[in-house]
């Protein structure tokens, strides 16, 4: 009991003394939510943004709110310097010391005092920009209270997290600035790595392709707690990554704070270690970084030997960075010659890596036994069915959202398409050329995806020859599988067709006729494009000549009137001959039938 | 009673050392005086006997029960026995609360600490030498912040009380006035203060027990009054010249000087038996004179190949 008292007693003590705290989040915490709830739901109720309030309320306040993510970390931030600022006092290790109190009740004391001080108040406007803000206007529903919850839960575990890594910061130094600047390096480092690797692999690999992952979110409580919940990770993944950063990182702040030696206040840190790995690291991202500014400025003919200059340059320019903020002067640049070394070499090494690929990335496929299922996807796809100036009824998704609706099970022919691309790259020859040739035709970029048995997915992008690309569509011509997937018009559903409208596309006066068509229509509508489409060929129809357009509005949850066109060939004959029966006549009697314009060059 | 058995201490990873093997006892209700000088490890080893920082080797005892836990796997100090610490309240050199803090929010804080701590009385002696207890202490002077400071830890009401280089600073008035109360507190309770300093002459007069760190080592701990018992300054004339140093020769001398005719000797032993000697070679005059603690201390520091006066240049 006296324990509790005691602990009690202590922790409002604390927060007596950083007051300030709570009353800073509350104030802008009141403008975050509340206030900017409330010009949400104003917004919303004239339908000049949101279609409805919920939605308004999850993007303003809720598990889509970018800010609030960013906004706990500053909060973070604040909590975990004024809590531990004092450790770079030695008159305040003293004193804090020298009292009958363990040094774990110490930490937990100033480290529940600072979570309290920035929870609270947040508690407070979210419960106002929840319940009391939408009660007022007259517009409250109970999902704002479920939403109002989630995130609440969501933003007070990302708080933590980031909340425990600022904490570490302050506790492995003996200075206020560069704990924080230290805390600040722990969350950056991961997505910092991935960004790193993912450019030289860009730069270097003509062939990979790196798609959006949960793992690079995961990599940073702050990159977890500002993206949210979305595309790319689901919330139960997002809670699971934040809860780990949370207790890992207060474990160890109980740990090393209990063994923290209080002479090391006004220390740089309080392990000598850590020293040299900080400026290894940083000595890396300086080599990289000049390194490629200088080697890759001419992209198409990078220099190695000025990748070598920029990255020793760098090297050099952090160290002196580095000392000057840790040590305030350039100690034993004798003695540091050899870190310096090391740091420039293992910077040459792993550019090395990349750059002469000695392990053949660039040309290795997945085995074909560890193959679940393949998909690909390219660019010049979309312009077989759609006309080139407006693709408003489709919003873009990334090239792995692509295939990820493409997978396929039966992939051998698609297997054997990539491997002829893959050994044919030469790492030398740069993809994006234009590649024409009599015999060979046009090449045609191919995203390609290869599911694992294990799950993962491998993504490559080569140049494929349109003559490999007939082959592949000709040994899938009877695949209903491929068909299913690859043809665009299986997946219109007919209950979203709201009209259907046909125009000539070399018509001047842009007629365009609208088509009555009944429920049934639409379904032989749809299977006619669909049957055209199955029976022709890429090449054919990036070489055939079109003038006739279909305009289809579907109607949407989220959207308004979105228009997906798309592009009757000429030899799109079931279909032609649907829209001559079908009330298009007119449209189709403007139609120059003598002229054969190729119309992809 | 505090045993202080072989503590060693080094900073920036073993490239300074601070104390190096240091024992030591401190008897209870003994105002024990740790001298040396600016960097012979007193503070240092203050700041152990706190739990504010910690050993690389060896342990202090209080009353036999060990201070600091040891862990078995490593051998390094993994922490602190929190319940001796009530029985100690460590006040550094410098003001080491909040600057904006006043007094009475620092006693305050020590009340949550300290259950021992006596309110009432803080504010009645800060009453008495003037300090106003709603100020803040950044408006404080350096020796005001001290007399805080010392009232803080008098009122703890703690069994041990370390004091480092407390009195400096402090006009002879008010020190006075402090050293009567560490003596009032003595006499009222089990109380046992530890003052740190590097001057001899203040303590000279208040001390019972004074221990002498040089270079992290313990060059002498001794009793104060047996030190002084047991060393004279014995000066005299003689009518035969030619037997100064045969007089010296017959006596366990420590230092000798001589001025002029007179000679002037620090020797080790009882007064009785050095006058005796003396006066047996017939002086002019011969009278034994009072001997400060310096002096004292040279004895004893020189005797051991010590420089005395470069351990305090």
């Amino acid at each position: 009991m006296t324990s509790t008292v005691s602990f009690r007693k202590e922790l409002r003590d604390n927060m007596r003394e950083r007051i300030w705290l709570f009353a800073i989040i509350l104030a802008v915490g009141i403008l975050l939510l509340p206030v900017a709830v409330f010009l949400e739901i104003q917004d919303a109720s004239l339908e000049s943004v949101h279609s409805n309030i919920v939605d308004a309320f999850r993007q303003t306040a809720g598990l889509q709110s970018g800010y609030m993510g960013a906004a706990v970390s500053v909060a973070a931030g604040m909590a975990s310097v004024s809590g531990f600022s004092w450790l770079g006092s030695q008159e305040r290790n003293d004193l804090m010391h020298s009292l009958p109190v363990s040094r774990e009740r110490i930490f937990a004391v100033i480290y529940t005092s600072g979570a309290v001080l920035c929870i609270a108040p947040y508690l407070i406007c979210q419960i106002f920009a929840a319940l009391v803000v939408p009660l007022v206007n007259g517009c409250f529903q109970g999902a704002l209270a479920v939403e109002g919850l989630k995130a609440a839960a969501f933003f007070i575990l990302a708080f933590l997290s980031v909340y425990s890594v600022f904490c570490l910061g302050m506790i492995l130094s003996g200075r206020t600035g560069l704990g924080a600047a230290l805390g600040i390096f722990i969350l950056v480092i991961g997505p910092a790595v991935y960004w790193l690797v993912t450019i030289l692999i860009h730069v270097n690999f003509s062939t990979v392709l790196i798609a959006g992952n949960s793992f690079q979110w995961m990599l940073s409580p702050v990159a977890l707690a500002v993206s949210g919940p979305g595309k790319d990770f689901s919330t139960w993944a997002a809670v699971v990554g934040l809860a780990v950063w949370a207790v890992a990182c207060l474990i160890l702040d109980c740990r090393i704070y209990a063994m923290r030696p209080s002479e090391k206040a006004g220390s740089a840190f309080i392990f000598r270690w850590i020293s040299p790995v900080l400026q290894i690291i940083l000595m890396a991202f300086g080599g990289f970084g000049l390194g490629l500014m200088f080697g890759y400025y001419n992209s198409t003919s990078p220099s190695y030997a000025l990748f070598i200059t920029g990255a020793a340059v760098g090297c050099l320019v952090v160290w002196i960075i580095s000392e000057l903020v840790f040590y305030g002067k350039i100690r034993h640049f004798r003695k540091k010659c050899r870190l310096i070394a090391g740091a420039f070499g293992g910077t040459i090494l792993i550019f090395l890596m990349f750059a002469l690929d000695p392990l053949h990335v660039d040309q290795r496929i997945p085995d074909a036994d560890h193959v679940q299922a393949m998909g690909l996807w390219s660019d010049s796809l979309d312009y077989l069915y759609m006309t080139t100036n407006d693709t408003s009824g489709t919003e873009y998704r990334e090239f792995d959202e692509r295939i990820s609706d493409v997978l396929i099970t039966d992939f051998e022919p698609m297997y054997e398409m990539a491997q002829e691309a893959a050994s044919s790259q030469d790492a030398e020859s740069d993809i994006y050329q234009s590649n024409h040739t009599e015999e060979a035709g046009t090449n045609v970029l191919i995203d390609i995806g290869w599911k694992l048995k294990s799950g993962r997915m491998v993504y490559r992008e080569y140049s494929v020859s349109d003559a490999s690309l007939e082959k592949m569509w000709d040994d899938y011509r009877d695949s209903d599988e491929f068909d299913e997937n690859y043809n665009p018009f299986r997946k219109i559903s007919v209950s979203d067709i709201h009209s259907v409208s046909v125009y000539s596309t070399t018509d001047a006066d842009d007629n365009t006729e609208f088509l009555d068509l009944d429920e049934g229509e639409k379904q032989e509508l749809v299977d006619a494009l669909a049957e055209d489409f199955r029976t022709s060929r890429p090449k054919e129809l990036l070489q055939s000549y079109y003038q006739v357009a279909l305009d289809i509005n579907e109607w949407s949850e989220n959207t308004k009137d979105p228009l997906m066109n798309i592009t009757v060939y000429d030899s799109y004959k079931n279909t032609m001959a649907f829209l001559q029966s079908h009330g298009a006549a007119e449209v189709l009697n403007t139609l120059n039938t003598d002229e054969t314009v190729s119309a992809g060059a | 009673m505090i045993e202080i058995r072989d503590i060693s201490k080094s900073y920036d990873d073993g490239a300074s050392k601070a104390l190096s093997g240091i024992s030591m006892r401190i008897d209870d209700g003994r105002v024990f005086g740790l001298i040396g000088t600016n960097g012979a490890g007193k503070s240092t080893l203050m700041r152990i006997m706190s739990g504010v920082i910690r050993p690389d080797s060896g342990n202090v005892w209080y009353d036999r029960r060990q201070f600091f836990r040891v862990s078995g796997r490593t051998g390094r100090v993994s922490g602190e026995d929190t319940a001796l610490k009530t029985d100690i309240c460590f006040l550094p050199d410098s003001w080491n609360f909040p600057l904006n803090a006043t007094p009475a929010e620092c006693a305050h804080r020590f009340q949550l600490f300290y259950q021992n701590f006596n309110e009432e009385r803080f504010r009645k002696m800060m009453q008495t030498v003037g300090l106003d207890l709603s100020r803040p202490v950044r408006t404080f002077s350096r020796g005001m912040r001290k007399e805080t400071s010392m009232l803080l830890g008098l009122c703890a009401g703690t069994r041990y009380l370390f004091c480092d280089e407390i009195f400096d600073g402090l006009d002879p008035v008010v020190r006075q006035a402090m050293k009567s109360l560490v003596a009032e507190e003595m006499v009222d309770r089990n109380f046992t203060p530890v003052i740190a300093s590097h001057n001899l002459r203040e303590l000279e007069d208040f001390c019972d027990h004074v221990g002498l760190l040089y270079k992290g080592g313990v060059l002498l701990s001794e009793e104060l009054e047996n030190m002084k018992l047991s060393i004279h300054k014995v000066q005299f004339v003689l009518r035969d010249k030619g037997r100064e140093d045969e007089l010296c020769r017959n006596l366990d001398v420590l230092q000798c000087r001589k001025r002029g005719s007179v000679m002037e000797i620090l020797a080790r032993g009882s007064a009785d038996d050095i006058m005796q000697t003396v006066r047996s070679e017939d002086p002019v005059f011969a009278e034994i004179l009072p001997v400060t603690l310096e002096e004292a201390f040279i004895g004893e520091t020189e005797v051991n190949g010590y420089d005395f006066n470069s351990l305090f240049s």
